[in-house]
């Protein structure tokens, strides 16, 4: 026989691995039959002291999870294994690397709940980016029903920070020379550090801060552990488990290849160690394989009068005192329909915090009937008599279309977060029945089963792209069967139509795996918010051609935000493969 | 019901050892325990027991967690117990109408006619078993789980473990109506049912571990391979060389022979490391009676005929279907055994 045919047959001895591993049951010897034979039956109180008995053993043993029954999410087995591990072998001290998009805040949320309800934990603190503050806070309390305080909230300004038990901090703000001493010198039981890179460097004081707070348990977030090389993923393993790794020079010494830092030595030692000390799930793992998602954005231009309006709003504007917040609001207005526009104006000018020009303007814009978004959307939605869901963004937006639906005799359901929980569910199921469209705004409708729908149409953008992600999260998830389209619309020249041009052409957006665009935006050279970042442009810009200008550098920034980011994601991918998973 | 908050659980426990309980608030609960449980237990007399962490902790204080030992300690006497109980459901609203209407719509019986010959109130025992299993395998897990049988017509009440407990709020301990009871089945039969079903349960309990344990012996499997591959590679350009040297080119063959017996063993070793052994048991029963509407129908197969009575579950809310006499599945279309008459699935009667 020569090596070929041995080679042949060799492949065959590898099929074995393709069999199920089998499960063999083996009863053990009980005296119940001779029990209920015997039909003396013991007080019921017994038999649930019995049965309390067996469920609070599994609870020490973390076989068994308070924080499942707790939670109205849908959770993935990767996930509960984690939380197990978490709980049974890692000793809540963890470094939670998965892969993007395959739920890190969830793994999170229910470890900080499990610990809250096993009594574990009492004083919770959550170090955040500063963008990602709300979004922590907002999880927490709709997906867990727990409530942070952030150094934001109003509430918290009047009373000190401290004296609330679960806080959710962004980490600039924590380390700022007067807070830096005031959170080292609290006694937290659990730290969790969302975008843990960050602390990839000992001598910044992100570094500081987190090594510094005292606490009994801490789990450090991240996809990317490392990003330049390995002596990042020794800093990060000091802060959870200091010494395990031993001096920074041993760390070199023994595992980091002279002539490479990104390259490891002595792997399988290493890898040893670090099994003991983070979780990384892989797609693989979890066997995501969504199908593929077309977008398409229409540019409508606007009719004369509508751009003359715009242009007049951007103008009075840019002219008033208003603060940036009331700012943002009202060019996300103008843009998603005037009607959603005209209430905060009257209430502008009634204020006298406009321009009392406003008033002739306020008349214009409540002479507008249809606008030409609208006759793109109707044309959208009568292409065929598939279920699709139109997002706003605005409550106002949404009373706007719902009335343009009933005056076009199209089958609809509006969903936001007006509704009791029960008139929620009677929308789902009366979309899933009955009507082709669920007219929704974002809030309120996280974590329900929208996978029988495959179209979205995004009648307006939040400037956030996190956001516009969350809502495509909504039906391009686990159990979507078909291919997900979305469309967008967008008035010409608008600065939804700017930030959508950047957003496809220079990142791809639409095609990234859900959870990456965050990843993204993090590898921006600033903390500030996304969306504050658009209104930023649009006040530096005298006229159309500054604000394309701006939005191509922005576009710019972003292409090359993702560029690093890949590169690290291909880093941490040769390094840690799939031998970290649960 | 389960005790699922601590508090509840420790004073329940406290309370069946003998303790006196007083609870001020939530979080704090004082215990006293008879004198010879303490000594026997080696555990104090009095406790203060809080769940919550606390800074500053008082003398015969303690906090409890799941993870505290004293729990370990205090629950002892319950780590081998089996228990047998039996309660009954009172109250609940029985369908009247369109019954069957449902039952034709339902049950669909293939080689005989039938009759409803009468439609009326009942009651029914059911059986609930509350298992312990331990999966071990390349990792280890516990849990438990329960079976609940109809004692009547053996139907399997899937997932309704909770349903039964939160009735368990209007439970009665008036005496068992026996009048209206429908016969149970015998105790082996009821078991033979419960072994098929629990195993069953088991399987669907542990499909994620099983999937994640294949996922990982997949893994190692390839590993394994890789490296071999790249052995056998190696011995074969080795045989492309030497191949006029015949000495050398047996003791590479048998090399090669080696290697692969090597790897297939290594292969049987992974799998044997990743088999799943699932030890159980059962630690209770609860007999629970309820009310029942029972439809008692006679069944005519060419010139037999029986009696037999089909149950309208007030708990399901739905007609529970007849159980196979030979698999003990449950049946919708069902043919009649021509010489007993018994009720078996299209599989089994062949």
């Amino acid at each position: 026989m020569n090596g070929e045919t041995k080679l042949n047959k060799h492949s065959q001895l590898t099929e074995i691995a393709d069999n199920q591993i089998k499960i063999s049951f083996f009863p053990q010897k009980t005296d119940i039959i001779e029990l209920i034979e015997k039909n003396q039956p013991e007080e019921k109180k017994l038999y649930d002291l019995l049965f309390s008995y067996h469920y609070v053993s599994l609870l020490k043993d973390y076989d068994q999870l308070l924080s499942l029954a707790n939670t109205k999410i849908e959770k993935y087995w990767h996930q509960i294994e984690t939380v197990k591990k978490v709980l049974k072998y890692f000793h809540g001290r963890v470094l939670l690397c998965d892969e993007v998009g395959l739920g890190k805040t969830i793994e999170a949320g229910l470890l900080i709940k499990e610990y809250a309800l096993r009594g574990l934990a009492k004083k919770i603190l959550i170090l955040a980016p500063a963008s990602l503050v709300f979004q922590w806070k907002d999880e927490m309390l709709s997906k867990f029903d727990l409530e942070f305080a952030t150094s934001e909230q109003s509430d918290v300004k009047k009373s000190p920070l401290f004296q609330f038990p679960l806080i959710i901090a962004s980490i600039s703000y924590a380390k700022s020379k007067n807070n830096f001493e005031k959170f080292t010198g609290e006694n937290f039981d659990l730290v969790v550090v969302d975008e843990a890179h960050h602390l990839k460097n000992t001598s910044t004081l992100n570094w500081k801060l987190v090594n510094s707070i005292k606490k009994k348990f801490i789990f450090l977030l991240t996809a990317t552990p490392v990003q330049n090389n390995l002596i990042e993923l020794f800093n990060l393993l000091t802060l959870l488990k200091p010494g395990i790794l031993k001096t920074e020079k041993d760390f070199k010494l023994k595992y980091v290849d002279n002539d490479d830092p990104k390259k490891p030595k002595n792997a399988e030692m290493l890898r040893e160690l670090l099994r003991e000390v983070m979780i990384r799930n892989t797609r693989a793992l979890v066997d995501i394989n969504l199908p593929t998602r077309f977008a398409q954005t229409f540019v409508v231009e606007p009719l004369p009068a509508e751009r003359a309006l715009y242009l007049e709003l951007s103008a009075i504007l840019k002219a008033s005192n208003l603060d940036r917040l009331t700012l943002s609001v009202c060019l996300r207005q103008a843009s998603s329909s005037f009607p959603a526009l005209a209430g905060l104006l009257q209430k502008l000018i009634e204020e006298k915090k406009i321009d009392h020009s406003a008033a002739a303007l306020l008349d214009k814009i409540k002479a507008v009937v249809v606008n030409q978004k609208d006759k793109k959307l109707l044309e959208l939605i009568k292409k065929n008599n598939d279920k699709k869901i139109v997002f706003v963004h605005f409550l106002k937006t949404l009373e706007h279309l719902k009335l343009l639906f009933e005056k076009e005799k199209i089958s609809f359901v509006a969903f936001s977060s007006l509704l009791s929980e029960e008139e929620k569910e009677e929308a789902i199921l009366s979309f899933k029945d009955t009507a082709e469209i669920l007219l929704s705004t974002e809030s309120g409708g996280e974590g329900r089963n929208l996978q029988f729908c495959n179209t979205l149409i995004n009648y307006d953008l939040p400037w956030n792209p996190m956001q516009i992600e969350q809502r495509i999260g909504r039906i391009h998830r686990i159990g979507q069967e078909r291919n997900v389209f979305i469309f967008n619309l967008c008035l010409k020249d608008s600065i939804e139509d700017q930030l959508l041009k950047i957003l496809e052409s220079k990142i791809n957006m639409f095609e990234l795996v859900i959870g990456e665009i965050g990843s993204i935006l993090g590898n921006l050279k600033t903390e500030t918010e996304f969306s504050d970042i658009i209104l930023s442009l649009w006040l530096e810009s005298s006229d159309l051609n500054e604000l394309n200008e701006k939005f191509d550098n922005l576009g710019d920034e972003l292409a090359r935000a993702k560029e690093d980011y890949l590169e690290v994601k291909k880093l941490d991918q040769e390094l840690f493969s799939d031998n970290y998973e649960t | 019901m389960i005790y699922k908050n601590i508090s509840q659980y420790v004073q329940q426990l406290s309370e069946f050892l003998g303790g006196y309980v007083e609870t001020q608030v939530d979080s704090l609960m004082e215990v006293v325990f008879p004198d010879g449980l303490a000594q026997q237990l080696n555990i104090n007399e009095y406790y203060k027991f809080y769940f919550e962490p606390r800074p500053l902790m008082e003398e015969n204080s303690l906090v409890l967690n799941y993870n505290s030992s004293l729990l370990e300690q205090l629950g002892v006497s319950l780590k081998e117990k089996t228990i047998f109980s039996q309660t009954a459901v009172s109250s609940l609203y029985l369908k009247k109408a369109r019954l069957e209407e449902l039952f034709k719509k339902r049950l669909n019986f293939i080689n005989s006619t039938y009759k409803i010959i009468e439609i009326k109130p009942s009651t029914c025992s059911y059986l609930i078993l509350n298992y312990k299993y331990t999966a071990v395998s390349e990792e280890r897990k516990d849990g438990l789980t329960s079976v609940a049988i109809n004692e009547h017509n053996l139907f399997l009440v899937n997932n309704l473990y909770d349903e039964f407990e939160a009735l368990f709020i209007d439970e009665t301990n008036a005496a068992l109506e026996v009048e209206t009871l429908l016969p149970p089945s015998p105790l082996k039969v009821v078991f033979s049912m419960v072994s098929m079903a629990i195993e069953k349960i088991l399987k669907e309990e542990l499909a994620d571990f099983q999937k994640s344990l294949n996922y990982r012996l997949e893994k190692d499997i390839k590993r394994l391979s890789d490296y071999f591959n790249a052995i056998i590679k190696e011995i074969d350009k080795k045989i492309a060389k030497k191949k006029t040297n015949n000495e050398n080119f047996d003791k590479e063959l048998s090399r090669l022979d080696f290697t692969e017996k090597e790897l297939e063993r290594k292969i049987i070793d992974q799998k044997t490391r990743y088999q799943i052994n699932v030890n159980f048991k059962p630690f209770s029963a609860l007999r629970v009676i309820i009310p029942v509407v029972a439809l008692k129908t006679l069944l005519r197969c060419k010139k037999k005929s029986r009696e037999i009575n089909f149950v309208w579950n007030p708990i399901i809310k739905d007609l529970e279907n007849p159980c196979c006499k030979k698999c003990f599945s449950p049946v919708a279309n069902l043919f009649l055994d021509e010489e007993s008459l018994d009720i078996l699935c299209p599989a089994c009667r062949g």
